[in-house]
């Protein structure tokens, strides 16, 4: 008791501060502990609050039971054939844009920065009309071609960022050597700037697995992706807590962990270079 | 040389550029036509090219004038609350002198996560009436349990507090970014001269991270009035149309009431909202350097 008191003051304070940081930490880890929990729990004891034995029933229901998997797979195969699609289309747009001057190019960026303010619906309904007359409505071309055009303005402008830390005097080197351009861009460009070429695709990727509304409008049964498939064990009112808890999760968690893994691109990727993390 | 380099601009460009104008411009263009016209995808539904009427229209459409109202709601308190959120957990972040990067790797996961996932756990594993988090807290100490989403004058409050708890973090370390670049000294200097935290902040971190505060608020202003996903999955517009945002009512009439040519015509609007807003903060920004 006595040291209690002659703890210093400043040190009391260290410790209310630590407190403060990890109590509002704990607040925003609240909701995503509690649904990994609802998602462990046996299905009939998912209203007690007592805490039993976890299990993972509910995954084994969600990938055997129900058709999940094949809505996850959908979504796997949409986002990242929109990914392959943006790279092919990107990269070397990326490249040109910052090792080049030439005339438009300051509205050619401008261009594909615009792309992040077109509201989705903006976007949809039009396209919704023209996959009607493709027969692109419910397929995986049509979630490709959608998601593609999400993603590729956002791909092209990291990819600046990357390509830009590659000191020219490399490909001047190189060219005297007797590399063509496009030499210099596949041989040395490309594995040169790969570790940001990975987090700018993985960052895509997860644009693409997040939406929502693309999928919802424009698929209906065929390439349905998870997040939309996942309303299904949610049906007029009668909620399927364990296995809806237990699907979240899966989608949800190769997300968090490629996030952690990019942890200091993430902002960067967000913001659109304007915030380097 | 210099020809050759031209030729491998156009052959570098020319894909991206179609693909974004099949993609993008032209649906947009497509869009606007839709918006000019009265068609309907019912079996009886006929395409009439009636000029602005769908405009006109929207301005004497109570349930229009309510969408705008809801997202000029939640557009002021959610962008206002997450700004002031956000910027009190940068400070704090930066005041962390050990785990910083442990706990900023954790704040990531609210703003990460599919928001159709978090908004459904919010919905099920904190809002709900009987079983849900908040409810049990609220019973435990003897309050009455309320109706989160479906009670007309706390919905919006709860999603604006899930929006908050979703978005704040991204501020935080977006702003945490920002004051990593301010120089020590200057904090040191400053304390040598007696100033307290509350001038600190005020005379010192305000002024400096001021455009990359308004850099986050076009950014998360821009993604609010595009909302639909979170809103969508927690209470679908209701109760009634109480948190029907415009994006909401553009699906609806589009997609439930099958009319395209009005549809696109809110899709136009929320575009030109969009639109005005970023040129607002760019005004600002540009001011302010």
């Amino acid at each position: 008791m006595f040291n209690l008191v002659k703890i210093h003051k400043s040190k009391l304070k260290n410790v209310l501060f630590h407190l403060l940081v990890l109590s509002s930490v704990g607040i925003f880890m609240i909701p995503f502990i509690g649904m990994v929990y609802i998602s462990l729990k046996p299905p009939k004891e998912i209203f007690t609050s007592t805490i039993g034995k976890l299990t993972l029933e509910n995954y084994f229901y969600v990938f055997q039971q129900s058709n999940f998997g094949k809505y996850y797979l959908n979504s796997l195969i949409a986002s990242g054939g929109a990914v392959l699609l943006s790279l092919i289309l990107g990269l070397p747009a990326a490249y040109v844009l910052t090792r080049f001057n030439f005339k438009c190019k300051g509205i050619i960026e401008y261009l594909f920065l615009v792309s992040r303010l077109i509201p989705a619906l903006t976007i949809i309904i039009p396209l919704f009309i023209m996959f009607r007359f493709l027969n692109f409505q419910d397929t995986y071309q049509g979630m490709i071609v959608a998601y593609t055009q999400l993603i590729v303005g956002f791909l092209i402008w990291m990819l600046r960022e990357f390509f830009r830390n590659i000191p020219k005097e490399i490909e001047e080197a190189a060219m005297i050597d007797g590399c063509s351009r496009l030499d210099v861009f596949l041989k040395i460009n490309i594995p040169l700037a790969s570790t940001g070429i990975a987090a700018a695709s993985i960052l895509a990727f997860t644009f693409c697995w997040n939406d929502f509304i693309f999928a919802l409008i424009l698929t209906s049964a065929n390439a349905k992706t998870a997040t939309v498939a996942i309303f299904n064990y949610m049906q007029f009112e009668e909620i399927q807590w364990g296995p809806l808890m237990a699907a979240g999760i899966c989608i949800t968690l190769p997300i968090i962990i490629f996030s952690i893994m990019l942890q200091k691109y993430i902002i960067m990727g967000l913001t659109w270079g304007a915030v380097k993390g | 040389m210099m020809r050759d380099n031209t030729k491998f601009i156009f052959f570098s460009l020319f894909p991206c550029l179609i693909y974004i104008f099949l993609t993008q411009a032209f649906p947009i263009a497509y869009g606007i036509y839709l918006s000019l016209t009265s068609w309907t995808l019912t079996s009886t539904g006929t395409s009439k090219f009636i000029f602005l009427n769908n405009y006109i229209e929207l301005f004497y459409d109570l349930r229009f004038i309510n969408s705008l109202r809801v997202t000029l709601i939640f557009f002021i308190f959610a962008l206002l609350i997450e700004i002031a959120v956000g910027f009190f957990l940068a400070i704090m972040l930066y005041k962390l002198k050990k785990g910083r990067r442990i706990i900023t790797a954790l704040l990531l996961i609210p703003f990460q996560m599919t928001p159709v996932v978090s908004a459904l756990g919010w919905r099920t594993f904190i809002y709900n009436p009987l079983y849900g988090l908040l409810n049990l807290f609220l019973g435990s100490i003897g309050l009455p349990k309320q109706r989160w989403l479906s009670d007309p004058s706390l919905v919006l409050p709860s999603i604006i507090i899930y929006d908050t708890w979703a978005w704040s973090p991204f501020i935080a370390l977006s702003l945490l970014a920002g004051l990593m670049g301010i120089p020590i000294e200057l904090f040191e200097a400053a304390r040598i001269d007696g100033a307290s935290e509350i001038k600190i902040i005020k005379l010192i971190i305000i002024p400096t991270l001021k455009s990359l505060i308004a850099v986050v608020a076009l950014i998360r202003g821009a993604d609010i009035i595009k909302a639909f996903a979170t809103i969508f999955t927690m209470t679908g517009g209701g109760p009634g149309y109480l948190s029907e945002i415009i994006n909401l009512y553009c699906y609806y009439v589009s997609f439930i009431d099958l009319k395209i040519g009005y549809g696109a015509s809110i899709g136009i609007f929320s575009f030109i909202l969009i639109t005005l807003y970023y040129i607002c903060i760019l005004k600002v920004l540009i001011k302010g350097e």
